[in-house]
């Protein structure tokens, strides 16, 4: 029992940091239709702004991670401006490669400032555990990044929908045209759009990487963009609710996987799952996702009209 | 307008043509005699020497097999792929498991390469069906991360007694002697290179090296295997199947309507493309004989993106421009790399880093400015060389040849270049 | 479709026939190295895993003034050893040199264009394939130590009145890359030998080809016992403790320090160095290994299987697997309820790399260890305050990692040359072999009692003995933290033989 609570509380930390690296992309996604591959390099980039900020200038951590929130938003919406705009939004190959070109090119420069060991980073929570059961434990910094994420969601929920922008937002993602046509600035609106994601994407980054276990170094966001990715389509890439559920159970799943893996060892009719196979999990839940319910379990379904 | 004009068929186009491929055909010989050692350059305005060697070679060569495959399913099909290092690294392994632990020779490997990639291809094929976009590029993303860790597994990476497999992390030494058989005019060939006016010096001078020989027979097996993936690719694009791809690609909807079997056609796309990348892994193991699990993973499979829309989508001669750049961009890169280790007070060590910012730069630099690719360069500088007009039927006026673009002794038809050339401002 | 089904099958027909035809016996293939399937066979095979200490053979110790005093207890040895004229020099009367006991080199194996003095005549070249990007970048300071220490040999007393030059080239750990940076080397830059190429899969790649053109290939930085194998490949030799003695190491201090029957968690990392540990620890007698678990070595996040281990409540936990998974493990049981006895692979001995980022948290985590610690400079041992002068002098931080083990790995290479340059016929490829292979030097970077002693076939091991350490953080912010020794010397110098046959 005390296994499988740790179990959960595992997944669900883990979960919530899928999710809001999800919500990045599912925001992109809703603006643009667009997924953006250099989303994790992006928020892998905040982090270690975040970093430098908190530990090499002596910033508080929650100062330094707003400010790199706003740095990340800046540039972000920058690259919308001159590297995403000119192109055709119905047209996906170019924007994939150009996202793929910034995926190469952040990771590169990344490598090149910070390399590769592993440092540390400080805490958002304080430290320590909020109970202990036997081996359990149920750490601030658990509890933090659940309630945060919690927070970011009802935030964009918020946004989206009661505010002004936010409306713009949702007209400019369901019919770009036409919101151009009703006067919406749609340019404004979509660097709006990518400098959110990107500020979000940073927030997730440094939740994830804030852990107690966890060191910075530059490939850290690689596996969270696979979970999430697959956590942001398992949800629905259109759905903000989507991408939190969706990320909540690619984090379950893939903690929960230990289970599978201990009754392959212990039943001898089942070949032996090894741990280092989790990352495949990702894969195939993705791809039971899309061929049962294409659009995820949120998504709104696309029709096509001939 | 052009220096010259020629009309279709006629004999000064013909003389063209033949000229054109005269050169190219000795260029190609040429290769291997002028790389059989490292050839170290000095470029002018950058510091430090680099070199280039049959290795670096060889490698573009295999990658250009797979980016031709990828180009068939992204160029001419319009379905993303971002999975492809996982069919380069099946054909890779079998071959070198089948010539390794098997005694095969490397040509009867193809019979087992070809077949599976295909059929392993069709298989992804088929749920890629319901998958479209975006969502089809994420999958096949994840396909080109778990590669690596699939080559790991227990079963696959040992098996039977002696063992026999991939050998997992250990990475598999394919080790196969390519001696050049007798009739094979090798030494001739040298001296004929070595004794050519003006430029015979380039080739080195004297006996060939011990490791030479065995070096310019691989080439030459390699430039076979080559040539005959790109006659088959040629002939796919202009036959049914290729019209069907570039329906699809252009308007899948009409496709659909108008009578093409969408869904084979899409899963005949991936099934030829994974054949090919198949061919492209296995001319690698016998090439290079190097292979270790982590080089066919993400990185391999955003490169072959990279070489392709540098190259130039849906072109042929793109694909070879394509494998030479992700192989010498990072290449060469790293060798400035250890000569200048710090940038801009940084210090820099090893040389990967640049190779990331420099085809990411490149690859950003290219949609925006040449679309087509490199390729699309190319035959805009053909174009001002040379326009061919078709040939007026008789008692026609001939009209003023216009920037006309025609089918060169290379083969490499611009069929209806994808969206990427058509990138409109949009506000 | 039909059309281009039949040009699809007749191409390849086509091609295969031309080549058929041309071919005749060229294609069969050798049958792979049987090293490298020796290496999967051998449970001992360790070093894999993607963490840049991997090589490492311990931090670096101090070497002042002992340095000084060792070369010349080093070149009346290598007198010795040559003056009896046993080992090296010229070859007997069939051509053939005698290297060590049971190892010899016949020449007429070596390719037509083959020179014994190549790489080593105007100066001594010394090429080096390792990680200097990718995860293991860290170990890619290990080239600048060795630079280091060649850049102080070069300036006090140059090696046969020759300087050393280190050719080093970025295989970002893929074993392919390192093929193609050894063959580039050996065709542009000629050396006289290879040294201390970063990792298993890397130096399983090339042995066949370095021992094919008769080129040293000395001191892998890992821990396989496979390299220890004279008399089959006498161009190669192994520079790292094993990773099964280090296991078995673990072992017996568990059983010590818990008892007999004490439960054990273990994390291994998902390759051969991984399982080098995991099946050694799974053949331990005495302990009861109630969780184990194997975990991929690509991204680095162990949350999950940190909870699963936490759960089982063992005595001690034992992590073979090295890299950014040494901090991560040692945060996670430190961030837990869970307080077993830890014990982490040697690789992760590096303070600045790895115990620095999660201060406090390795507190009281344990390791085998065989070199001194360049972070103990109150000891007042002068080789220690070398070590540091030697880094410094070259711009490198001493404690930050890597670089201080490359200076040990500069010692014992500098050793073997010098015993060369001492043998009858000079600094030569065969005599490198010979004093490889007949070594007997006390590195004044290892603990004392850790010698490196080699014997052909009858001891090929370079590294036997280990003791081990408990790390203590720092108390002080800012502080660097430091090893104390928890057990004797363990020696098992002389007694693992060789390699199989």
């Amino acid at each position: 029992m005390q296994l499988f609570l740790a179990r959960v509380i595992d997944g669900l930390s883990n979960g919530a940091a899928y999710a809001a690296i999800a919500l990045a992309l599912v925001l992109i996604y809703k603006a643009t239709t667009l997924i953006n591959f250099a989303q994790g390099s992006l928020a892998m980039l905040g982090g270690f702004v975040t970093y430098v900020f908190a530990s090499e200038q002596g910033v508080p951590i929650w100062i330094a991670l707003f400010i790199s929130m706003l740095l990340s938003g800046l540039l972000a919406a920058g690259l919308e401006r001159t590297l995403i705009r000119p192109f055709d939004p119905s047209d996906h190959l170019p924007l994939v490669i150009i996202t793929l070109g910034l995926l190469l090119g952040i990771d590169s420069i990344a490598g090149v400032i910070w390399r590769n060991d592993p440092r540390a980073f400080p805490g958002l929570f304080p430290d320590g555990d909020v109970f202990t059961w036997g081996t359990t434990t149920l750490r601030w910094y658990d509890v933090g990044v659940i309630v945060s994420v919690l927070i970011m969601v009802a935030l964009l929920e918020l946004l989206l929908n009661k505010t002004k922008i936010g409306l713009a937002f949702r007209a400019v993602s369901s019919n770009l045209e036409s919101s151009r046509l009703v006067g919406i600035k749609v340019g404004q609106t979509l660097m709006f759009g990518w400098a959110l994601a990107a500020a979000v994407g940073t927030l997730a980054a440094v939740l994830y990487i804030s852990s107690p276990i966890r060191q910075i170094e530059p490939t850290f966001m690689l596996r969270v963009l696979i979970f999430s990715t697959a956590a942001a389509a398992l949800g629905g890439l259109d759905s903000i609710k989507g991408a939190l559920i969706g990320g909540l159970i690619m984090g379950l799943l893939q903690a929960f996987f230990g289970y599978l893996s201990g009754w392959s060892k212990e039943w001898s009719w089942m070949p032996e799952i090894g741990n280092e196979l989790n990352l495949a999990t990702a894969f195939i839940v993705l791809l039971f996702v899309l061929l049962l319910k294409p659009a995820g379990l949120f998504g709104t379904k696309g029709i096509e009209r001939v | 307008m052009s220096l010259l004009t020629v009309t279709e068929g006629s004999p000064r186009h013909r003389t063209v043509q033949v000229v054109g491929f005269l050169i190219a055909a000795f260029v190609i010989v040429a290769i291997p005699f002028f790389f059989d050692e490292t050839w170290e350059f000095h470029p002018p305005l950058i510091t430090g020497s680099f070199t280039i060697g049959m290795n670096q070679i060889l490698t573009a060569m295999a990658w250009g097999v797979a980016i031709l495959g990828l180009n068939l399913l992204i160029g001419f099909t319009g379905q993303i792929s971002l999975g492809h290092s996982f069919f380069v690294g099946t054909g890779a392994y079998t071959t070198g498991i089948l010539m390794v632990d098997y005694n095969w020779s490397y040509l009867s490997t193809l019979i087992v390469v070809v077949p599976s990639c295909f059929l392993l291809g069709m298989a992804v094929g088929i749920p890629a069906l319901r998958i479209k976009g975006l969502y089809l590029a994420l999958v096949t993303l994840v396909l080109a991360v778990i590669f690596p860790t699939l080559v790991r597994l227990p079963g696959l990476a040992e098996w039977g007694d002696p063992p026999k497999g991939t050998r997992g992390s250990n990475g598999l030494n394919v080790d196969a002697d390519f001696d050049p058989p007798a009739w094979f005019p090798i030494d001739g060939l040298s001296d004929f290179f070595q004794g050519l006016p003006l430029i015979g010096s380039i080739f080195g001078e004297g006996e060939l090296g011990r490791r030479a020989p065995e070096r310019i027979w691989t080439y030459f097996l390699a430039l076979t295997i080559m040539i005959a993936v790109f006659w088959m690719g040629w002939n796919i694009v202009r036959s049914r199947v290729g019209r069907a791809f570039i329906a699809i690609r252009d308007n899948e909807t009409g496709a659909a309507v108008s009578g093409v079997n969408v869904p084979l056609y899409k899963t005949l796309a991936f099934g030829l493309s994974s054949a090919f990348a198949g061919v492209g892994g296995m001319m690698y193991a016998f090439a290079i004989g190097a292979l270790a699990p982590d080089t066919f993973g993400l990185n391999l499979a955003i490169f072959f993106v990279v070489g392709l829309v540098l190259g130039g989508v849906a072109t042929f001669p793109g694909a070879i421009i394509g494998g030479l750049a992700i192989v010498l961009i990072p290449e060469l890169s790293s060798q400035w790399a250890t000569e200048n280790t710090s940038l801009f007070g940084l210090e820099v060590t090893g040389d990967r880093p640049y190779a990331g910012v420099l085809l990411g730069a490149f690859l950003i630099a290219v949609t925006f400015l040449l679309p087509g690719g490199i390729m699309s360069g190319v035959y805009r500088l053909k174009r001002r060389l040379i326009t061919v007009v078709p040939t007026p039927p008789k008692g026609a006026q001939i009209a003023p040849p216009s920037s006309a673009t025609n089918a060169d002794d290379d083969g490499s038809e611009e069929t209806n270049p994808p969206s990427v050339n058509d990138a409109e401002p949009v506000q | 479709m039909k059309r281009s089904r039949a040009t699809r099958i007749l191409a390849p027909v086509i091609a295969l026939g031309l080549i058929a035809a041309a071919c005749g016996s060229d294609d069969d293939a050798e049958p792979a190295d049987t090293s490298a399937v020796e290496e999967t066979d051998s449970t001992e095979a360790a070093e894999e895993t993607d963490t840049t200490e991997a090589m490492e053979e311990g931090d670096d110790t101090e070497t002042t003034e002992a340095m000084d005093e060792g070369d010349d207890t080093e070149t009346t040895e290598a007198a010795d050893e040559g003056a009896s004229g046993e080992f090296g020099g010229e070859p007997d009367a069939d051509g053939v040199y005698q290297i060590a006991a049971g190892v010899t080199i016949d020449p007429a194996d070596c390719p037509s264009d083959w020179s014994n003095t190549a790489g080593l005549e105007e100066s001594i070249k010394i090429g080096m394939s390792l990680p200097q990007s990718g995860a293991l970048a860290a170990f890619g300071a290990l080239g600048d130590g060795l630079q280091a220490y060649f850049d102080y040999v070069n300036e006090n007393d140059p090696i046969d009145g020759k300087l050393l030059e280190l050719i080093l080239a970025d295989d970002a750990y893929d074993p392919a890359r390192t093929q193609t940076n050894v063959e580039d080397i050996i065709e542009t830059d000629e050396v006289g030998a290879f040294s201390w190429i970063v990792g298993t899969a890397n130096n399983g790649q090339v042995r066949p080809l370095l021992n094919e053109e008769c080129i040293p290939q000395l001191f892998n930085s890992t821990g396989l016992p496979a390299w220890g194998d004279p008399a089959n490949y006498p161009w190669t030799s192994g520079g790292l403790l094993a990773y099964s003695t280090e296991a078995d190491i673990w072992c017996g201090h568990i059983v010590d320090e818990l008892g007999e029957g004490a439960t054990v968690a273990g994390l291994f990392a998902n390759n051969d160095f991984g399982a080098s540990y995991q099946s050694t620890v799974e053949a331990c007698e005495g302990i009861d290994l109630v969780e184990n678990i194997t975990h991929e070595t690509t991204a680095a996040d162990i949350s999950n299987e940190l909870t699963t281990l936490a759960a089982s409540g063992a005595d001690a936990f034992v992590l073979g697997s090295t890299g950014a998974f040494c901090p991560q493990a040692m945060a996670g049981v430190a961030a837990s309820p869970w307080e077993p006895l830890v014990l982490i692979s040697n690789t992760c001995n590096a303070i600045g790399s790895f115990f620095a980022p999660v201060d406090p948290a390795g507190q009281g985590v344990r390791l085998v260890n065989n070199n001194k610690s360049i972070g103990d400079t109150d000891t007042g041992d002068e080789a220690i305050t070398l070590w540091r002068q030697i880094l410094e002098d070259a711009g490198i931080d001493p404690d930050s990692g890597s670089a201080s083990t490359g200076v040990i790995f500069g010692y014992t290479l500098e050793a073997v040359l010098r015993n060369a340059a001492a043998l009858p016929g000079g600094l030569t490829r065969t005599n490198i072999m010979s004093a490889n292979y007949n070594l007997d030097f006390q590195n004044p970077l290892l603990l004392d009692g850790v010698t490196e002693i080699l014997d052909g076939v009858n001891d090929s091991y370079l590294i036997e003995a280990a003791i081990i350490q408990e790390y203590q953080a720092p108390t002080e912010e800012g502080g660097v933290g430091t090893y104390t020794d928890v057990s004797d010397l363990i020696s098992v110098e002389g007694e693992t033989g060789t390699f199989g046959g």
